[in-house]
């Protein structure tokens, strides 16, 4: 009783929990197991299993003859990596490419197709760096965004809010970060390597926006940075992913970059953070959505949102007072049960004015009272869209907390049918976090 | 309301029927290909697919004897074996770390012959969690494996002459990688 005596669906189990590895070699045994290591089921299982892949794709993107031959077509096209790494950094596009599909086409079409080695030692040679193994690889499937190349970096304020990191606005302010494809990269990293003059960096995501922050990869060290206001006088950045988790892996398996793009698949998948639709433009949105950045308090039907967010591009290490700098969002909106004081309801309220306590540490470095919020007064109607309005502000410390609260009054300003109430908006931290968007 | 005798009547109504009904339950009897006869509790019976449907599809008595040309005797012992444990575990609620210590157990002194014969006879008595698991292990004996270890282990010809079995080779040389050669 040998092996292929056993039955062709015992050697199918058999194969199929060997794996495609395994079931390769096993085909070489003799030229029965050949016929079985080959059939079609068997591929299809490999290909749903280790690619994610229900139809037999080539890394082109082109339909296969054959499951087999599909699967062959992966693994020679990455053969010059470790397969495990392969597969892990599919997983990771997979998910930030399945969630832009679902909720924002338009950014999943400007994911360019995968780069090719050439283009990628190209780079190499123009740039003398050696990119760590995951960012090659991260580029092998798509090589950055195509974002109407022509002015990218638009002189208008707005540029293109399809980034793929996204980003925040406060006041006149608008971030919006996209990876860059390779060319760009090299045309960036030239640019600014003019007055940085730093070998072995790297740019490799930016704003589109007027507004400058880059992002940095050191390929020695594999670690992602992000300048700050400092960055030309300086060439202060600020790591982007924690220096912990990158060093904890040997032989150079996992890099800031596929660490934090896998961080960022993480968020936009569990909803953490999301679309945000300004008029009619939509981009993602790197104000936390979910506790417990995200704080939610509810008083007298006037429900308010808040959470801030790290900007590092006007954080300044050397600067006491105004060191580290957040900007926060705060939604409110009017819950549809209206407005309701004292047992009475009333079908809209409008805000009058707010105070905010901040604090850095357990140290009040702000108590701000006054009128209106960004020179607006809020007019809520039950059950319509969030009221949202951004703001900012340093903090000398790089933990703290805002809170505070808003004065309302029911009915509007201009005909009140009511007492003015006090609304709370719940204390949200403002946190140096561990990775940087 | 009964008298005493009435009370000793319904005890002994009680637990007469009772006692007698577990010890009459359901056997089912098969032959195996060496004429040895066994009788299987109903429940694990019912477990081996190819006997379940015999008695229940046309709703044979269960008074007839069930041939299994196929099957030898040491195999039919350890496939009632298995079911038999795997029914008891079925009731059990954490029944995992018990499951895994009688799996070690269970293929522990088996030849890769006879590992292989068992394979073939959850197969053909349609035992599908045991045929998972005899597949499991005979993956196991194979993997991280070179080819003639495989070749000398399950008793197979290389039917490749040298040119051929190149060409398979370079099928897939991303298979040939990471092998664990010193253990002969």
């Amino acid at each position: 009783m040998g092996l292929e005596a056993v039955g062709d669906l015992a050697l199918h189990i058999i194969l199929r929990k060997l794996g495609a590895e395994e079931s390769g070699r096993a085909a070489c045994v003799s030229k029965q197991l050949r016929a079985s290591a080959s059939e079609e089921p068997l591929w299809s299982h490999f290909c749903a299993q280790e690619l994610h892949l229900s139809q037999p794709l080539d890394p082109h993107g082109n339909l296969a003859p054959s499951f087999k031959a599909c699967y062959q077509s992966w693994r020679e096209s990455f053969h010059m990596y470790p397969w495990s790494l392969v597969k892990r950094v599919k997983r990771c596009w997979g998910k930030i490419t399945n969630w832009l599909t679902l909720n924002f086409p338009e950014a999943q079409s400007t994911l360019n197709k995968g780069a090719s080695e050439a283009d990628i030692q190209e780079l190499e040679k123009t740039l003398k760096v050696k990119l760590p193994l995951p960012t090659r690889i991260l580029y092998r499937f798509h090589d950055g965004q195509d974002l109407e190349d022509k002015n990218w970096r638009s002189s208008s304020r707005n540029g293109t809010l399809l980034g793929l990191i996204g980003g925040y606005s406060f006041y006149d302010r608008m971030v919006n970060v996209c990876l860059l494809p390779l060319h760009h990269i090299v045309l960036e990293t030239k640019d600014i390597m003019e007055t940085l003059d730093f070998s072995d960096y790297i740019v490799v995501a930016a704003s589109t926006t007027h507004s400058q922050k880059l992002f940095f990869l050191n390929c020695t060290s594999g670690q992602l940075y992000v300048g700050t206001a400092n960055l030309l006088l300086d060439g202060e950045m600020l790591p982007c992913v924690p220096n912990a988790l990158l060093n904890s892996v040997h032989d150079r398996q996992q890099d800031a970059m596929l660490l934090w793009l896998e961080e960022h698949g993480r968020r936009l998948e569990n909803g953490i953070i999301k679309l945000r639709e300004q008029e009619t433009m939509r981009s993602i949105c790197q104000f936390p959505e979910e506790p417990p950045f995200c704080s939610t308090a509810v008083t007298s039907g006037v429900q308010v949102r808040c959470s801030s967010v790290f900007v590092p591009e006007f954080t300044n290490l050397q600067d006491t007072i105004q060191k580290y700098f957040f900007s926060y969002s705060i939604r409110m909106s009017l819950l549809p049960e209206g407005c309701s004081i004292n047992g009475m309801t009333f079908n809209s309220c409008q805000l009058l004015s707010r105070h905010w306590v901040i604090r850095a540490g357990d140290v009040v470095v702000g108590n701000v009272n006054a009128e209106a919020v960004i020179g607006k007064y809020p007019l809520l109607r039950p059950g319509e869209p969030e009221f949202v309005y951004e703001s900012c502000t340093p903090l000398p410390s790089l933990s703290g907390s805002i809170e505070g609260s808003f004065v309302f009054v029911p009915g509007r300003l201009a005909d009140p049918k009511g007492r003015r109430f006090r609304v709370q908006a719940a204390c949200f931290p403002l946190q140096l976090p561990d990775y940087i968007f | 309301m009964s008298t005493s005798t009435d009370n000793n009547a319904s005890i002994t109504q009680e637990s007469g029927p009772s006692a007698a009904v577990q010890d009459i339950q359901k056997k089912i009897v098969v032959r195996t290909a060496d004429g040895e006869v066994f009788n299987l509790k109903e429940e694990v019976a019912m477990e081996i697919d190819i006997i379940k449907t015999f008695f229940q599809e046309d709703s044979i008595s269960y008074e007839t004897v069930m041939p299994l040309p196929n099957v030898e005797g040491w195999e039919m012992v350890k496939v009632i074996e298995y079911c038999t444990k795997h029914v008891e575990l079925k009731h059990k609620v954490d029944g995992y770390k018990e499951r895994k210590a009688f799996q070690a157990l269970f293929v522990q002194n088996l030849s890769t012959k006879s590992l292989l014969a068992l394979t073939n006879t959850a197969n053909y008595l349609e035992v599908k969690y045991l045929l998972d698991f005899l597949c499991q292990a005979v993956s196991e004996q194979i993997k991280n494996k070179d080819v003639d270890y495989v070749r000398e282990l399950f008793g197979v010809e290389n039917d490749f002459n040298d040119e051929e079995y190149e060409q398979v080779k370079a099928e897939a040389p991303w298979a040939h990688e990471n092998l664990n050669n010193d253990l002969h």
